[in-house]
């Protein structure tokens, strides 16, 4: 075999070989991204609409948080500026509790059309700055005094 | 003879070549930080705005909606909450459901310096302790109205 076809064949396998190899050298990138993150931390969000639960629909449009869990009605919405809804569509008591270390008073619907409001002391109706009392406006008041319950109403009051 | 290993040389290079540029990839990755929709197993946030055009509240709160709107949970008092807006013809409510109707009960800023409370059979003040007794009221003058 002269040089120059061992050189040839050298050459062509060192070429084939370097083809073998660069097909093999092919990268495989696997990009692994989270769409969202599905946790998080952050300074500020802002959104135009949002929900705090897995299984709840949006509330609304721009502007409307929905939270709670099946069936929930509770909704931060823009209607009037801004309202709230609490609830849900069925066998519910929702309220608003109002905090101060151990004391709470709450504001909660007990059952179909009666509105409770628990309180330690008692109920006040005040101007602002607390400085006044302020009226309420009633059709009747029913009140319980021990065994002795009844009702006031405008249509038993005579003038005096 | 030499021609043919010539040629057959020249072939596995450019063979060689071509494969090379064949391996080349051009990968783009599209990032949109923070993504524009998203479902969140846990979210924390110092402030959070609901609504295109509602500013922000201090650390630890939340506001929502439109511009003119004040509605906050508000770090106030440990937690409290604002409702309504900057127009005076609103009148920002609490709605209490346990229906798919519409509300059972509403406390309603009715009109300029007027609270309702709206029921269709009556509000009760009990003791929070025991709820089985009832509680006080006090107030200025009492209004029965038909």
């Amino acid at each position: 075999m002269s040089k120059k076809k061992l050189f040839f064949i050298v050459a062509a396998v060192f070429l084939a070989a370097w083809n073998i190899l660069a097909q093999a050298q092919q990268d495989q990138v696997t990009i692994t991204t989270y769409f969202p993150s599905p946790n998080g931390v952050f300074s500020y969000i802002r959104m135009s609409r949002g929900v705090a639960s897995s299984t709840l629909g949006y509330a609304g449009g721009d502007g409307s948080f929905a939270w709670g869990g099946a069936n929930s009605m509770g909704r931060l919405q823009g209607d009037q500026g801004s309202s709230i809804e609490i609830g849900r569509s069925s066998s519910a008591q929702p309220y608003v509790r109002f905090n101060k270390g151990a004391v709470t008073t709450r504001i909660q619907l007990y059952n179909d059309n009666r509105l409770y409001i628990y309180v330690l002391n008692n109920f006040s109706i005040f101007n602002l700055d607390r400085s006044l009392w302020k009226d309420i406006h009633l059709q009747k008041i029913h009140y319980y005094w021990g065994w002795t319950n009844g009702t006031i109403e405008k249509a038993n009051l005579q003038y005096l | 003879m030499k021609t043919i290993f010539l040629a057959i040389g020249s072939v596995l290079v450019l063979l060689t070549l071509s494969q090379t540029a064949l391996a080349q990839e051009q990968v783009r990755i599209t990032t949109y930080y923070p993504s524009p929709f998203g479902v969140y197993s846990d979210l924390r946030a110092s402030r959070m705005a609901v609504g295109n055009s509602r500013a922000f509240g201090n650390a630890g709160e939340l506001t929502w909606g439109g511009s003119t709107s004040y509605g906050a949970l508000t770090s106030d008092q440990g937690a409290s909450i604002e409702l309504g807006g900057g127009s005076s013809g609103y009148t920002p409510y609490i709605d209490f459901h346990n229906d798919s109707g519409d509300y059972d009960s509403r406390i309603m800023l009715a009109s300029d310096n007027v609270l309702g409370i709206y029921v269709r059979d009556r509000v009760e003040i009990r003791n929070t302790n025991n709820p089985s007794n009832y509680a006080d009221i006090a107030v200025k003058d009492i209004y029965l109205c038909t």
